[in-house]
Formats: structure tokens, sequence, C-alpha cells
């Protein structure tokens, strides 16, 4: 195969086929000339972005964007982080749910954003004084919040409202179907970001950790 | 004409006297009896009450007997979380290993009280309403309902990689659903919103659907003794509107994510359209009114159209001024022949 494209091609048809062994096929043969960040940047992060625009305008499905991340987050566990290769430096990052147990948004930004090397800590289901408990006592400094419901959307004021009380610098980045269907309520909660898709966290990420995209 | 007139006339792809107009109110009741969400489900009178005095409020031409979703999640002996703001969750996935599936035994329906209270509602809204109003009762598909079962990661990875369980899953689902149905039915339920979002194409693609929701709807759908109507809670249908046809079901609920007008013009004798306003955005409204012309005017000419929300259930927050707000615009531009319409073309 000749040129990254064809390369970049490739991965996304085998991610769609959810042919795991031909989209390793991929990476492996990347590995020999490139970098695993060169891997992540050029093929991985183009693909999650461009399929994170497919779903937004209705031509992929939820499950095709999951079967995707978890294709790569197996990936990455095989190639990068069983070899030795650290996850990329950032500040802290941490995900939670609110009040919830629909969990599938939040497993699929965090398999994505491990494919592309940040490592996100998991803190499940949380009411707005666990999660806030929890991000100041584990410092973290960027905090991803998902949510299905609108009422448990509307209660992440009361995370957003706190935490900055206490820390003027956490960042609060915030998805889910709600958000989707009112593009001002992110606004309303007090986060400061707001990803339409899971591929949406990775650009959000990176661009607050200073990766160029 | 009543609205079982309305209604049935909008059914047959002809233009009733007006628009129906379905607000989907699962929780307002509790607002209009001053009762806590848990309270107010804790008794089949005060669902009856609040229902009545909903459509009496706001000119709806429709009852529900539909309590939440996770009440099927109760009988198969899951847990429900109550809150005061919103509708009722279900907890944690009850079963924690795929092996547990072939223990599962369907629950039965007259076992579980909070089923038998919801049937005790429709007996008691049929009494009321009799053949005057359509009582709407509610089953979440076979095919949707292992989300609360199993979560969502769980059930995508079963559907792709472990075949004989979920055909295990899906018998066992459709033989509860197909009861919990027909129960309802014969306590009176007019027709059953066979609740499937994970049939969407926001959920699973075209080609997927093809291969296990669209069968498992064919198939619970022919043993339902009663109409239905399918609805996929915001959820994208357009692309699959043609399949959805040949399950059996009559109607559709569809989203704000999709153009009324395209969706009409797929579903044009086909299939009954139910939506599609944002219930999100709703609370927001100041005035409903640009909102539900718009939609009049893409999904009303010709009938086969009812007015409703795009998710089956308007969210609590939803204020009764822009409940009044729509059903007052609905009542304005909703009147058949649509002379507003024309007159535009």
């Amino acid at each position: 195969m000749e040129g990254l494209s064809s390369y970049s091609e490739a991965f996304y048809k085998y991610l769609m086929d959810m042919n795991s062994v031909a989209a390793a096929s991929v990476i492996k043969e990347l590995k020999e000339t490139m970098s695993y960040l060169q891997i992540v940047d050029e093929i991985i992060a183009p693909v999650f972005e461009r399929i994170g625009d497919e779903w937004e305008i209705g031509a992929l499905s939820l499950s095709q964007v999951y079967m995707s991340s978890r294709i790569c987050e197996n990936l990455f566990g095989e190639y990068f982080v069983d070899s030795g290769i650290n996850y990329r430096k950032s500040p802290k990052m941490g995900i939670a749910v609110i009040d919830d147990y629909h969990l599938l948004g939040k497993r699929i930004v965090q398999m994505i954003l491990k494919s592309n090397g940040y490592l996100v800590s998991d803190y499940g289901t949380q009411n707005p004084d666990s999660l806030v408990e929890f991000v100041i006592n584990e410092n973290v400094e960027i905090l991803l919040i998902s949510t299905l419901m609108l009422p448990s959307a509307l209660r992440i004021k009361e995370v957003t409202k706190k935490l900055k009380e206490k820390r003027e610098d956490i960042y609060i980045a915030v998805g889910g179907a709600p958000f989707r269907f009112d593009p001002d309520l992110w606004i309303e909660v007090g986060a400061d970001a707001y990803g339409n898709s899971a591929s949406d966290a990775l650009k959000i990420v990176s661009e607050k950790v200073g990766v160029e995209k | 004409m009543t609205s079982m007139e309305r209604v049935l006339t909008a059914l047959s792809h002809k233009e009733p006297d007006r628009v129906p107009l379905f607000l989907l109110l699962s929780l307002h009741g509790a607002k209009e009896l001053c009762l806590s969400i848990k309270d107010y489900f804790s008794r089949a009178e005060n669902v009856v009450k609040g229902q009545l005095r909903l459509r009496e409020k706001f000119q709806n031409d429709c009852l529900s007997s539909f309590f939440y979703a996770p009440v099927e999640i109760e009988a198969w002996g899951g847990e429900v979380v109550f809150r005061d703001d919103g509708p009722p969750n279900s907890g944690e996935p009850f079963i924690k290993k795929i092996d547990d599936i072939e223990k599962l035994t369907a629950p039965s329906v007259m076992d579980c009280p909070t089923l038998v209270r919801v049937l005790e509602t429709t007996r008691l809204l049929k009494k009321e309403v009799k053949d005057e109003v359509p009582i709407i009762g509610v089953v979440i598909s076979p095919f949707s309902i292992p989300v609360m079962q199993l979560g969502f990661e769980k059930y995508l990875d079963l559907m792709h990689d472990n075949k004989d369980m979920f055909s295990l899953l899906m018998q066992k689902n459709e033989s509860f659903a197909v009861e919990w149905a027909n129960a309802q039915l014969h306590a009176g339920a007019t027709a059953i919103c066979y609740f499937d979002p994970v049939s969407s194409t926001s959920i699973i693609p075209r080609e997927l659907y093809l291969k296990t929701g669209m069968p498992i709807a064919e198939k619970t759908i022919s043993k339902i003794k009663g109409p239905t109507a399918t609805h996929f809670a915001s959820g994208r249908c357009l692309s699959i509107i043609d399949d959805v046809a040949l399950t059996g079901t009559l109607a559709i609920g569809v989203s704000c994510d999709e153009d009324m007008a395209a969706l009409k013009a797929s579903a044009r004798e086909k299939l009954t359209l139910i939506g599609n306003l944002n219930g999100i955005e709703m609370r927001k409204w100041t005035d409903a009114e640009v909102f539900v012309k718009e939609i009049i005017e893409k999904g009303g000419p010709g009938g086969g159209f009812i007015l409703s929300d795009n998710h089956g259930e308007i969210p609590f927050q939803v204020s009764d001024d822009v409940l009044f707000s729509i059903s007052d615009a609905a009542m304005r531009w909703g009147q058949y022949p649509l002379s507003w319409v024309n007159q535009k073309i």
C-alpha cells in the first residue's frame, strides 16, 4: 500500500467491516516505519474524526462507533501498552456519568481516548456531590461528564458550580443525548466545552492538552 | 369527532377534523396532583386522575397507561431508581454474566405488583372513556429491553459476538413482551406502543436491523392481539421506514433529528407518523407556534399524521405554559383541510 491516505482508508474500511485482524495488520505494517504517536496522529485520530462526523449526520450508527472503538482499544493494548510505550503526558483526566447506569457513551469516549494514547480515570456512576469529592481528592484537571437523561444533564450545574468555587482551573466537558438535542444546554450547566460525538471528546482533549491536529 | 374517531381516521391515511394531538405526559400527572413521582405511581387511581385531568387541560387525543420504562425490569427482578425530577430509571443491570441468560425465566405479568397496577390503571381509564379516547399501552421490544437487563455495552458485545445467547435472550424476552402487551389490550388498551429504540439507525445500521430488530419485531407484533405503533425514542428511522412497514405496525414515532417532510414522503400511505417536536428544547420555548406549524405543514396533509413529541415522553421540566402553547397552536393550525398550507403552495 502506498501513501498514508490509503492506509487511513483501509483502516477505516476494516473498522467498518469489524475486521480486527485486518485492522491490526495495518497497524503492524505502519509500526515498522512510524512511531506510536505518529500512527495515532496520522491514522487513528483522523479516522475517528471521520467516524464522529459521519455519526453526527446519521451516516453511521452508535454500534459502529462502539465496535470501532473496541477494536482500536484492543489494538492499542496489544501494540503499545504491552510493548512498554506509555500513555501521552497529559493533565489528570477523569470521566463519569451522573445519576444513571447508561454507561455506553462514557465507555466509547474512554476507548477512543485510550486508543489515542490518553489515560482517563473512570469514576463510574456518581451523584453531583460524590463526583465533586472524587475530582478534588484525585486532583483531576480535565473532567468529562456523559449523560443520557435531561434531569441528569441539568444536575451537572451543581457539579460545575461546586468545582469552580474550589478550583478555578478545572476544565469540564460534557456530552450525551440531551446536549445533542439542546445545543445551548452545555452553557446553561456551566461546562467549558461540549462534544456532539465521542470523537469530539478526542478533539477537545487534544486541544486542551495542546496537541496539534 | 371523538378523539377515537379522529385518531382512527388519521391512521387510515385520511384527513379527520383536525390533526390529532398526542401529548405523551407520563410524569406531569404527579405535578398535577402535587405528588412525588414515586407516590404518583404507587396507586392506579392517581395515574387515572392525572391522565384524565391532563387530557381535559390540554385537549389531548389519547390517554396513556404507561408508568415508566423500567416497570418491566421490576418484573424481571431488577432495580428501579426513583427521582424527584424525572422518569424512574433502571438500576444496575441484573444480568451480570452472559451465562446467566440460560437460567433466566421470563416473569409472569400477574406476579409483578407494578404491572398489575398498570393493568388496573388501564381498566379504570377504559371504564371512564369507553371507546371515545384511545388508551395507549407500552411494551419494550424484546430487542431493546436488554439495554436495561445487561447494560448497553455488554448487549452490543452479545449481539455481535454470541449469536446463540443473543437468540436465547430474544426468545425469553419475546414471550414476556407478548404476554405483557396482550394483558394490556385485554385490560382495555386500544393499541400498544412497541418501544424499540435499539432498532433505530441511530443505534444499529440497517444491515444489522434487517437481521435482528426487524425479524424480532415481525414475530412479536404478529402475536400481539391489537394494533401497534413502533417508537424509536428520538432515534432516526428514515432509511428503514419501508422495512418497519413490513413488521405489521401501523404507525411510527419519529425523531426531530430527521426532516418531517422527508419522513412523510417515505411513509405516505404506509405508516402514520407520530412526532416530532423536540422534547429537550421544548422546556425553553416561549411560543411553540412556529415549531407546531412547521411540523403540521410538513406532516399533516393527507392524514397519516399525529402531532407529538419526538421521544415518546415529554420531560418533567416542560411547563404547563409550553404545553398550552403547543395545544393552542395545534388547535389553531391543525384544522383540516389545512387551507393555510394549501394557500402557501
